[in-house]
């Protein structure tokens, strides 16, 4: 009763306006956790950041997740209030979630951030939270933008080389051109075409056999005899295969899709 | 007597050729069309046969090895090398047939007439050209092409009864997995085999002039077709005579009889993994031994001061030759191909694929 419930305002959800919310604001403290003096602060900090990296910041507190678990609900503020910088939606978030009476924080990242902030990232960032949780609110998210920072200037993450996010928001692997699979197939097949023509202009072939005037009838054995002489066993050590079927790895960051079907990384704990 | 036959029409005197298509003698002006009992007839009431009687017709003159004739249609001299026992006359093109070189040891017992024409022959060449883009254009130019000419070569056929015996390793060799081990068992045999056959009518080319792998290569003929020698088939073709005996060709069809009586026996060695023949003897013993002439559509191209030489089998139109490669075409085809694989494979990426 409950979900259809949910599953109801959640409809209506979708007929409000997309930016019933300000999105320059960057902080939205609606557990009232900080002092509007310390908000002010961090918005500062987050205008900064956007501007030097052309990635949105933004900032959540919330008392009720909607029942939708913290991680979800911080994708769906993301989504839903139409954060992120261009097509990709670029952007982080980072939300203190206390409905369940603790400080389960999660961090979100969005479009390109996902590249920069891999799991490693997003932990390290998460472990300086957590040194200064005992400093106060204040602390944890001047900490998240300033450890954001720090790896926003490093780029993108070494394990997400080989990944690119798509324009329609998707975390993939990067399509290389095959150079070299494409010149080896590219002397190969014409390389075996012209020898296959080269060989088409010799005709001519000695006949060293004779099979077709041998009368097949005329064939006569006068022995046939198998003669068993020796036999000879070997043993060779061959370790069978043990499957060494190691897991392929598929980037640097975890993905999940959020109830809009983007793409996010991200990772939280309680603190 | 000057040492020529002609082939006239019992009709109208013209000039009497043979006919691939219909497997007889059509006259070209009176249409009449002769079997070979009619041709026959004629040859014995006009005395135009050949025997030993007649062979003692000698050339007229004989320059460093050449011959000549007189053409007994328009009285022009023929002038042939020693082996032509057939030729055409270069003034009024009948057909020249040299009958002192086809007597005696030279008189083959039989023939495979034309079934082929020039015409067939001709495009039998512009096929095996066509899948072979590499062939210079010299091979495509008609005026080599219509240089095709039909020639009965003369042929050894022998007919030889073999024993063989052979010996061979024969190793059976089984292996399973036990473990972390792979047992591997050989089993190891001598095998031997004796045994005899018969083959029929192995052809050796018996002359000099003609390639013995390119007349290997237009084999088989079908000796079905196989008739008595009548020089009347000769008409409208050109003739050779052997200039290789028949003792010194054979050597090419023992080695091909027991090359394949080898395989017969080795064959006959089942079930082993591998077969390493050790020994092989043969005992030969020629049976038969003929002389024949066969049909054979030769075409002589020259390209870079070497000849290329093309022959068609003038019975069932199999056609061979070497044809050497246009490097030039060969290089730039394969730059070509190279590009365009590579913008190919470019694509195929490029449309989402790879």
């Amino acid at each position: 009763m409950k979900k259809i419930l949910f599953s109801i305002l959640f409809f209506f959800m979708f007929l409000l306006p997309v930016s019933a919310l300000d999105t320059s604001l960057k902080v939205y403290d609606d557990a009232d956790l900080l002092t509007d003096a310390e908000e002010e602060t961090l918005r500062q900090l987050a205008i900064q950041f956007v501007e030097n990296h052309d990635m949105d910041l933004v900032i959540v507190t919330t008392l009720y997740n909607d029942g939708k678990g913290t991680e979800a609900y911080a994708q769906d503020f993301y989504d839903y209030n139409g954060f992120g910088i261009g097509e990709t939606h670029d952007g982080i978030l980072f939300l203190i979630d206390r409905t369940y009476g603790y400080n389960d924080t999660y961090m979100v990242t969005t479009g390109h951030a996902i590249l920069v902030y891999d799991d490693t990232r997003i932990n390290s960032i998460l472990d300086d939270i957590y040194y200064v949780k005992d400093n106060g609110y204040y602390d944890m998210f001047e900490t998240f933008i300033t450890s954001s920072d720090k790896w926003a200037e490093k780029g993108v993450a070494p394990s997400n080389e080989d990944y690119e996010i798509d324009k329609n928001g998707n975390f993939v692997r990067k399509r290389k051109f095959p150079l070299g699979m494409t010149i080896a197939i590219s002397l190969l097949v014409p390389t075996g075409v012209v020898i296959f023509f080269i060989l088409r202009n010799k005709m001519v072939r000695k006949a060293t056999r004779a099979a077709e005037y041998l009368d097949s009838n005329s064939i006569s054995f006068s022995r046939k005899e198998d003669r068993f002489i020796t036999t000879h066993t070997t043993r060779t050590y061959s370790p069978r295969n043990t499957g060494s079927s190691g897991s392929v790895g598929g980037g640097g960051s975890s993905i999940s899709r959020g109830s809009s079907g983007r793409s996010h990384g991200g990772g939280g704990r309680r603190m | 007597m000057n040492g020529t036959l002609d082939h006239k029409c019992p009709n109208c005197s013209a000039v009497l050729k043979f006919n691939p298509h219909g497997q007889n003698w059509k006259c070209e002006y009176c249409r009449s069309e002769f079997n070979i009992e009619q041709i026959e007839q004629a040859q014995a009431k006009s005395g135009a046969t050949i025997n030993e009687t007649t062979a003692a017709v000698k050339a007229e003159k004989n320059l460093e090895g050449m011959d000549v004739y007189s053409c007994p249609n328009c009285g022009a001299q023929i002038i042939a090398d020693d082996n032509v026992t057939a030729t055409s006359c270069v003034y009024c093109k009948s057909t020249a047939i040299l009958k002192n070189k086809l007597v005696g040891e030279f008189n083959p017992t039989k023939v495979i007439a034309f079934h082929k024409t020039k015409e067939d022959a001709i495009a039998a060449f512009k096929k095996i050209r066509k899948g072979r883009p590499f062939a210079p254009k010299e091979f495509n130019d008609p005026k080599n092409i219509n240089e095709m000419s039909g020639i009965y070569i003369p042929f050894w056929i022998y007919d030889f009864q073999c024993s063989g015996s052979l010996t061979a390793d024969a190793k059976r060799i089984n292996s399973h997995r036990s473990g972390d081990y792979i047992i591997t068992r050989t089993d190891v045999y001598l095998a031997m085999r004796d045994g005899s056959m018969a083959f029929h009518r192995i052809p050796v080319d018996g002359s000099k002039r003609f390639d013995n792998d390119i007349m290997n290569s237009i084999e088989p003929f079908d000796y079905r077709e196989l008739v008595d020698f009548n020089h009347g088939y000769l008409s409208g073709f050109l003739a050779e005579k052997y200039d290789v005996d028949g003792d010194t060709a054979m050597n090419d069809a023992v080695e091909r009889v027991k090359n394949s009586t080898n395989d017969v026996l080795k064959n006959s060695i089942n079930g082993y993994s591998t077969v390493t023949v050790t020994s092989a003897n043969h005992n030969l013993n020629l049976t038969n031994k003929e002389y024949i002439l066969l049909p054979v559509w030769m075409l002589n191209i020259k390209y870079k001061d070497k000849i290329y030489t093309f022959a068609m089998n003038g019975q069932t139109g199999k056609m061979v030759g070497d044809i050497p490669i246009d490097k030039k075409k060969a290089v730039l085809c394969w730059i070509g191909l190279c590009a365009l694989s590579f913008l190919v494979c470019f694509i195929v990426y490029w449309l989402g694929g790879l």
